[in-house]
């Protein structure tokens, strides 16, 4: 009599699986190999989980009353309960191929795109190489010119820096008609805080850029930004290399945040992805993190 | 070592160019050739640092130094409104280290060293010379210049000028006249019709292209032997001085009490300051305008001069004159030792032991344009000087020193960034843009880092280090 019996609905689990994870992509790997992983460790998770699956048969006869496992609800008879089609994963301002970070993905749910269409600090490392041309401003590309670079210095590093970060400043408080004005309302909001646009339509914001490392002919850049795209930071580096009088193009690029998400907070990484248990943990915090109520 | 090194550069280039190849297949650059790199092109100790001075504001009478500007070579249009800080050829020219800095109305001065063409510390001034506020400065023809429109120096009346021992120590300039702190006396020159210049009026004495103006005032102080003057500043027609020992002497025009000694006229001798100063130790001494901030050495602030704006009614008194100097009950929500302080034609600013600016006083305090006057102390707030919450990187972005000009004030930050707000008539406050009140902190664009900074009403000196 001691027994506890509770009632759980066989599919409970696969209905509560909605909303947002976090991972960590390395580079030089697609976002279709770890959307095909991902899927096939959620079929794989759920079906075993399931337990609807150990449906038994009462068989009455003369005699005694037995037990009888139903081989019509076994997954060598039936199939698997859950298949691929039925996880709509979605990357939420995907990164491309060559470029590592963090990413932020949704699972059956439909609200991604009200984060997406929010405005969010992103931040990145970016690194460069001075003196090199290449024809799509980036180390894949092919060669082009060359130039000398042994008059680019750190000083000089960190004066393009503060130079671009007060143009970028001072734009935040224009008007739309592209006049400095002062008004009492841009002042409160300045003084608040971070003065964030309010569509992601605008042009992208630079909040705070710095020159990190610098051993030439590489340089590392922590850069903060909204509303940024990657041919917006590539660009970005190829501009300070023109503006030092050589040529730069860009190493590497790095998401080191997403919003609330930063590297201290818990990222699936290459190996954890692929385990259920560990993508189940990371869905309880990322959605504690984004806190969905907020959003619907 | 020459061969060494065209061995070590040969080896580089191979590499590189193995790393372009490299690169292509990897995204992380591989590390062997980051040390090769680093060894030979990149030693942070041998970056020299250099002065640069940049100036900006009204150049029509020839105050910034800049010829070009006034007279161009070339088919240009003359400029008298310079609004974005622009680097003083001059300077670079001469290869010289600027040591200090002053703006007054219309003109200005600059003291530099260790040049190529000059040898030892060397005083400089350009702009409006009409009451001789730069020296007397005589012409082929035997007359002499009313408006310079390029750095001069500036004889002192020593033989020892070009001593190695001699040091300028200070320099300010008032509205018409200019003094100098010299290791070998004190020296002013200009208008003297006030007893601005610390020295016994002449009735009927001609300024204007007397070389009897410039002199050594040092004889006139009141001051025992073993005493020395540490640093000077100049009022609109009133100059204080302050001594090793914290004691503080002024001189000139008082009609708002501005020389703290109960007078409302003048006083053309320097003596000490009457009130609860008396035995104080001051450490720094503020003024520009018509009253004056003293800061002393237990953290403590005292003020005195014109008080119709209520930059001084924290001392209790709501008076429009204070003859006399009065202790400061600044609130206890300031955290202290106070470590600055600094004094504007109407308002005032002060940085607390967190770093925080604080302002009080009237006109364009940079908190809105609703805030246009405050009797107390109002902190304005990190996130426009660019520390935001939100990222952690940037919160350690804090106020170093405060200045402030007769209209407009000057915040400098500890990673070299300069910000200002104020009134920007003829472009003083190097935004670049046509605004005539910016009423919040604006980050100024040089492309260097600011060390020290002296505004003046029209225009604005800042001198800047930069690695070459």
């Amino acid at each position: 009599m001691g027994v506890s019996t509770k009632l759980v609905h066989p599919d409970s689990l696969f209905k509560n699986l909605s909303g947002f994870f976090a991972l960590y992509k390395p580079p030089d790997l697609n976002l279709i190999n770890v959307l095909r992983e991902m899927k096939f460790a959620f079929v794989k998770g759920t079906n075993e989980s399931w337990n609807g699956n150990q449906k038994k048969i009462v068989k009455v006869t003369d005699n005694e009353i037995t037990l009888e496992n139903d081989i019509t609800s076994n997954f060598n008879c039936s199939g698997y309960r859950y298949i691929r089609k039925d996880f709509k994963i979605d990357f939420l301002h995907p990164i491309s191929e060559f470029n590592s970070g963090i990413i932020v993905g949704s699972v059956n749910t439909d609200k991604g795109y009200k984060i997406e269409k929010k405005p969010l600090i992103k931040a990145y490392h970016i690194k460069g190489r001075l003196g090199i041309l290449t024809n799509d401003n980036t180390n894949r590309g092919s060669l082009i010119e060359r130039a000398t670079y042994t008059h680019v210095n750190r000083s000089k590093m960190d004066r393009m820096m503060s130079s671009i970060q007060s143009v970028y400043q001072r734009e935040i408080l224009k008007n739309p008609t592209n006049v400095l004005g002062i008004s009492e309302e841009t002042y409160e909001e300045a003084s608040k805080g971070i003065i964030i646009p309010k569509s992601t339509k605008t042009p992208p914001q630079i909040y705070d850029i710095k020159c990190i490392e610098f051993d030439r002919p590489f340089f590392k850049i922590e850069i903060q930004t909204i509303n940024e795209s990657e041919s917006f930071l590539i660009n970005l580096i190829h501009s300070i290399g023109l503006r030092l009088r050589t040529y730069a193009i860009c190493v590497q690029i790095r998401r080191i945040k997403y919003g609330p998400i930063d590297l201290n907070s818990n990222c699936l990484l290459q190996n954890e992805w692929k385990e259920f248990n560990k993508i189940l943990e990371n869905l309880k915090e990322t959605n504690k993190t984004f806190q969905i109520k907020k959003f619907v | 070592m020459v061969k060494k090194n065209l061995i070590s550069l040969k080896t580089i280039f191979q590499e590189t160019r193995a790393y372009i190849h490299t690169t292509k297949c990897l995204n992380e650059s591989p590390i062997k050739i980051k040390q090769v790199a680093t060894q030979n092109f990149v030693d942070p100790k041998k970056e020299n640092f250099v002065d640069r001075l940049y100036v900006w504001g009204y150049a029509g009478v020839g105050a910034l130094g800049e010829p070009e500007f006034i007279e161009p070579t070339r088919n240009q249009a003359r400029v008298y409104t310079q609004r974005k800080p622009w680097r003083l050829r001059w300077i670079d020219k001469n290869k010289a280290d600027v040591t200090n800095v002053a703006c007054g109305n219309g003109f200005s001065l600059f003291s530099i060293s260790n040049s190529i063409h000059f040898k030892g510390h060397n005083l400089f001034g350009t702009g409006m010379n009409t009451q001789s506020q730069i020296g007397v400065h005589e012409g082929k023809n035997g007359d002499f210049f009313k408006y310079i429109i390029q750095p001069v120096h500036i004889q002192l009346p020593i033989d020892r000028q070009m001593n190695e021992k001699f040091r300028i120590l200070d320099i300010t300039c008032g509205r018409v006249h200019s003094l100098v702190l010299t290791n070998m006396g004190i020296f002013s020159f200009g208008n003297n019709s006030y007893g601005q210049c610390a020295r016994p009026i002449i009735d009927g004495e001609e300024y204007f292209g007397n070389r009897g103006v410039i002199q050594d005032i040092s004889r006139f102080l009141e001051m025992d032997s073993s005493d020395s003057v540490v640093s000077i500043k100049a009022g609109q027609d009133h100059s204080v001085f302050l001594t090793k020992n914290g004691r503080v002497l002024t001189c000139g025009w008082a009609a708002d009490g501005q020389l703290g000694q109960e007078i409302y006229t003048l006083n053309p001798i320097p003596s000490s300051v009457r009130g609860d100063l008396l035995g104080v130790k001051v450490k720094k001494i503020a003024t520009k305008g018509d009253y004056v901030l003293a800061l002393s050495e237990e953290g403590e602030v005292f003020g005195w001069g014109n008080n119709e704006y209520k930059q001084l009614s924290m001392a209790g008194t709501n008076e429009p004159q204070i003859g006399v100097s009065l202790h400061l009950q600044i609130p206890s929500y300031i955290r202290r030792p106070i470590m600055d302080i600094s004094a504007g034609g109407t308002h005032c600013m002060l940085l607390d032991a967190d770093q925080n600016v604080w302002v009080w006083g009237y006109g364009l305090l940079g908190k809105g344009p609703k805030c246009e006057e405050s009797t107390e102390p109002t902190q304005i707030p990190n996130t426009l000087f660019g520390a935001y919450k939100e990222i952690e990187s940037t919160l350690n972005k804090r106020a170093i020193s405060v200045h402030s000009g007769l209209y407009s004030s000057a915040v400098i930050l500890n990673d070299g960034n300069l910000f200002m707000w104020g009134r920007n008539k003829y472009g003083n406050l190097g935004i670049g843009e046509k605004m005539d009140g910016v009423h919040m902190p604006i980050r100024v664009n040089i492309p260097a880092r600011a060390k020290k900074i002296d505004c003046g009403p029209d225009q604005t000196f800042a001198i800047c280090k930069t690695n070459i």
